[in-house]
This record gives structure tokens, sequence and C-alpha cells, in this order.
């Protein structure tokens, strides 16, 4: 048995290595001077103080955030109405409800990219703006996590009794469940959003395909630079890095803290 | 017209979402497909299949993507496997801290993880300067620009996507079965090929089937490294669109339906799979 274990942990070390490195050496690049030797020659604060001064990037980073909350917040109301009629009204629904939010993980990145922008991007409609495109196509490519999430909550906090117990008392089915349930269900509603978020934000191929010339995102600012200096460049991948993983660490947190509490409620 | 009067009011719950899978996923589809089946007079015509079954740079590409996406689904798959089962018998804190290092990576995708790669193995990497410099011929003359060098990078985005999919089948496999096992004689070995992982097929073959589609529909990895030089579905279908050359969205269309057509293959077989082996569970 001992010695399975030694086998076990020299694989995940080579993992976890393999899985770390890039990191890494992306991090210590950043800071780096000139590195063309078994170890960097100095180490120097002056491409993050390039990009931190750099006006573009950062409103880059904010064109980023604004492209990839939006969409979020959207599919989120969205995918609320729609499963609060379902659930309370029209259960039978459900089946093609669920069948509609799971093509996306089938049609997904470029098919769906390329399909929207063939098919409005000469219309002379409202889509043919191209940030509206991409938002919307962003609604789609994040409509089978949104929906998953909000479907678990829901049904854990058993919504169709609560609203019951409430119309009861007096209180009408919808008023229930914007003032009941949907404070009820908000702790995992934000986290999938911000796990969601995280994966926008860190979107290239759909950005790139729909609206790369209009809209200069960080993901895209730091492509069109990619053959300026390589430690600017790190630096700015860093940037990017610690925000997802700033992202990444809250949504870590609070699941922790949503199945503590699960686990005291149920004790 | 009497049900839509009564429940018209309940119906508004559906509105925006219907409106944005009608006008975002369903119009886009339909206009997909139409446009695939549209010939260059306009009418219905399979030109453009005839086409991409043909010539060879279209026959290349989908070699090309099926050849890599099933290596790293099989070479993902592996490495996956083995550092989940290694992963289910370690401690608590160290599972813990994998598991954060796992969802910490499988954030770190698209053009970061490329562009990170090319600062460790490209032309001008870290690594390969310094190999060339202590002579370690291996890596020295590392071409990540190439179907084999890219390879690494794939195999890298399979890592966290494919383990944190699969750790949960291994809980399923219950630790008193093992026991009983042992107890009866049965090898380990024995006891996976036999008991283990029949149990866990459903979920392998999910796992299978995600891996494949993540990998086949890559597309900023390969756009950053090789663009054209070598021939890959999801580089011809978005060159189709919004290409430097000439613009062919009936191709490009075509080349989609193609491509959704693979996918689509492989999820079938998968959940064919899956079934049976549920099939056999429930008996």
């Amino acid at each position: 048995m001992k010695k399975k274990n030694l086998i076990g942990n020299v694989w995940e070390f080579i993992i976890a290595l393999f899985l770390i490195l890039p990191l890494v050496v992306t991090f210590i690049y950043s800071f780096a001077g000139r590195w063309i030797s078994i170890l960097p020659e100095n180490l120097t604060f002056d491409f993050y103080k390039e990009k931190f001064s750099d006006g573009q990037f950062f409103a880059g980073i904010l064109r980023g955030i604004f492209a990839s909350a939006v969409p979020v917040i959207l599919t989120n109301v969205f995918v609320l109405l729609a499963l609060f009629a379902v659930i309370v009204y029209f259960p039978k629904v459900e089946k093609y409800m669920q069948l509609c939010c799971i093509i996306p993980t089938t049609i997904n990145g470029i098919i769906l990219a390329t399909s929207i922008l063939s098919t409005y991007a000469g219309s002379n409609t409202i889509f043919s703006n191209r940030i509206i495109m991409l938002i919307c196509a962003y609604c789609i490519f994040c409509l089978p996590l949104t929906y998953q999430g909000i479907r678990n909550s829901l049904y854990a906090v058993n919504t169709k009794r609560l609203l019951e117990a409430a119309s009861i008392l007096g209180a009408g089915e919808f008023y229930g469940f914007v003032r009941i349930i949907v404070p009820a269900v908000l702790p995992g509603l934000v986290n999938t959003a911000l796990t969601t978020f995280a994966g926008l934000f860190g979107d290239f191929a759909i950005i790139k395909i729909i609206a790369a010339s209009q809209f200069e995102t960080a993901q895209t600012y730091l492509y069109k630079n990619r053959n300026t200096d390589i430690q600017a460049f790190s630096a700015g991948v860093v940037i990017l890095l610690v925000l997802t993983m700033v992202i990444n660490l809250i949504v870590h947190k609070n699941a922790a803290k949503d199945s503590k509490r699960r686990k005291e409620e149920n004790v | 017209m009497e049900y839509l009067k009564k429940n018209g009011k309940k119906l508004c719950f559906f509105l925006p979402f219907l409106l944005l899978v009608i006008l975002f996923l369903l119009v886009p589809f339909v206009s997909m497909v139409k446009q695939s089946f549209t010939g260059s007079d306009g009418g219905f015509s399979i030109a453009c299949f005839q086409e991409i079954f043909t010539k060879t740079v279209y026959l290349k590409a989908i070699k090309n993507s099926i050849w890599i996406s099933i290596w790293a689904t099989v070479a993902g798959l592996i490495v996956d496997f083995f550092l989940a089962l290694s992963l289910t018998k370690a401690t608590k804190r160290k599972k813990n801290w994998y598991l954060s290092l796992l969802n910490l990576t499988s954030t770190f995708a698209g053009l970061p993880l490329t562009l990170s790669f090319i600062t460790i193995l490209g032309t001008a990497g870290v690594f390969v300067l310094i190999s060339q410099k202590i002579g370690f011929s291996a890596l020295a003359n590392y071409n990540l620009y190439s179907l084999n060098g890219m390879f690494i990078i794939y195999l890298y985005f399979q890592i966290p996507m494919g383990t944190l999919l699969l750790i949960p089948a291994f809980e399923e496999v219950k630790k008193e079965w093992r026991e009983a096992a042992v107890l009866m004689n049965c090898s380990p070995i024995r006891f996976w090929c036999k008991i283990g992982i029949p149990v866990m097929m459903p979920a392998i073959m999910g796992t299978t089937g995600m891996l494949f589609a993540n990998a086949l529909t890559a597309y900023t990895t390969p756009y950053l490294l090789v663009n054209n030089s070598i021939a890959l579905l999801p580089i011809k279908i978005a060159d189709m669109f919004v290409g430097d050359v000439r613009q062919r969205p009936e191709l490009g269309s075509a080349l989609s339906l193609v491509m959704l057509g693979i996918i689509v293959l492989v999820l079938g077989i998968t959940n064919l799979i899956k079934r049976k082996f549920e099939k056999g569970q429930s008996k």
C-alpha cells in the first residue's frame, strides 16, 4: 500500500509542477530585466509601472469587465424569470428549457460566434452593432452553467413549497419569489455568476471573431501588442491572471462557506 | 386562444429567455445550415460539402483536427485518471490544496496560457535558451509552432478540466467494495478492471466527450501558434468569416456543420457506451 502511494505522490508532484511552471515562469519573467541565461540578470518593476500607467490597457480591462458582467447579469435575470414560471406555472416546460440550455455546450465557441456574425453582420438591425452582438453571444455562451446553477439552487430551497406558504400568508407568487426565493438563493447564484464571469473575461476566440477591431478588451490589447517586449507582455498577462485568481478565490471561499452553512442547517 | 388569454401574463416570464434563445441560438443555427447548402447561384446545392470532401486543404484540416483531438483526449484521460485516483487517496488537506490548483489552472486558458508557453518554449523561450546553454538537445530544438509542439498546451488545458470531472466519479467507487475485494484475494489491478472502471464508465465517457469537444474547438492556441501554416478546422472556419483573404461564409458554414457533425458523432458514441454500462448497473 505504501509503495503505491509513493507512485501516486510522484505523479501528483509531476502534474502539479507541469501546471504551475508556466505560471511561475511568466510571473518571474514579468519582473526580469533581461533573461537569456539560466537565471534572469536583474529584477525590475518597470514593466508593471509601464502597464499601470498605460491608459489603453486599463480601458481594455474596464471594457472586458463590462462585456463580461452585462451578459452574466442579463442571463441570470432571464433564466431566473423563466425558471420561476417553469416551477410555479408550467412544470412540463422544464424539459424543453433544459434542452435549450444544453445545446450551447455543443454549439460552442467559434461555431456560435461565426453563425451569429454571419446572420446579423450586414442586417442593418440593432443586432448588427458588434457590441450588442458580442453581449448576446456571451449570454448564450454562459447559458448552460447559469441554468444548471440556478436550477440546483432553486430546487435546493424547495421554491414551490415556500411560495405556497407565502401565498397562504397573502403574498403574491411573484412578490414572494422576488422577496423570499431570490435572496435565499443569491449566495449560490453569485458563485456561478462569478465563475461564468471569469470564463467570459478570459475569452479570446469569440471576441476576436465578432468584435476584434471595434471593441478592444484587455485580451485583444495583449494580442495586438504581443510582438512588443515579452516582459511587458508577461506583466500584462500576470495582471489579468491575478484578477481571475482573485475572482476564483472569492468563489472558493463562498462555496466553502455555503456548504458549511448547509451542513449546519441539516444538522 | 382561450388558453393564451388566461396564461398570457404568466407566459411573459419566458419572453426574455425565449427571445434570447430564438434570436441568438436558433436563428443563427438555421441560417448557418441554410447557408451551407447554398450554391453560388443562390439555389440549393451541396457544392460546399463536395468541395470540403474533395479538396486536400480541407481534408487535411479535418484530419489534423481529429488527430490532435483524439491524442489530447486519450493522453488527457490517462493523466487525469491517475491523478484523480491518487487524489482520492490523498489527505484532505492535500486534496483541498490540489483542488484549488486545478480550479485556478482551469481558468488559465486561451490567450494568457498560450502566451506563457511561448515565453517558456517558443523560439526565444526561457527553457529553450537555457537548454541551448547547457546543451540539453531535447528541449533546445523544441518547436512549439507545430502540431506536435502545440500538443503540450492541449494537454495542459485538458488536465484541470478532466480531473475535476473525474474526481466525483471516484467517490462513487466505495471503499467497502475495495476492502471486500481485497478480502477475497483480488489484486488492485483486477479490482479496477472488473469493478472500478466499469462502475465509473458513465463518468469516464462523459469526460471523454467533453475533452474531445474542448480540444476540437480550441481556437485561440492554434490561432496564435500556427495560424495558417497547419490546416486545422477551427482556424479554417473563422477564416471563412473574418479572414484577410477571401471570405466565403457558405463554405465556413459547411465546415462548421462538419465540425458539429464530428462532435455529435463522438458524443453519440460515448453516450451509447455510457448507456450500456448504466444498464449493466441497474440489473
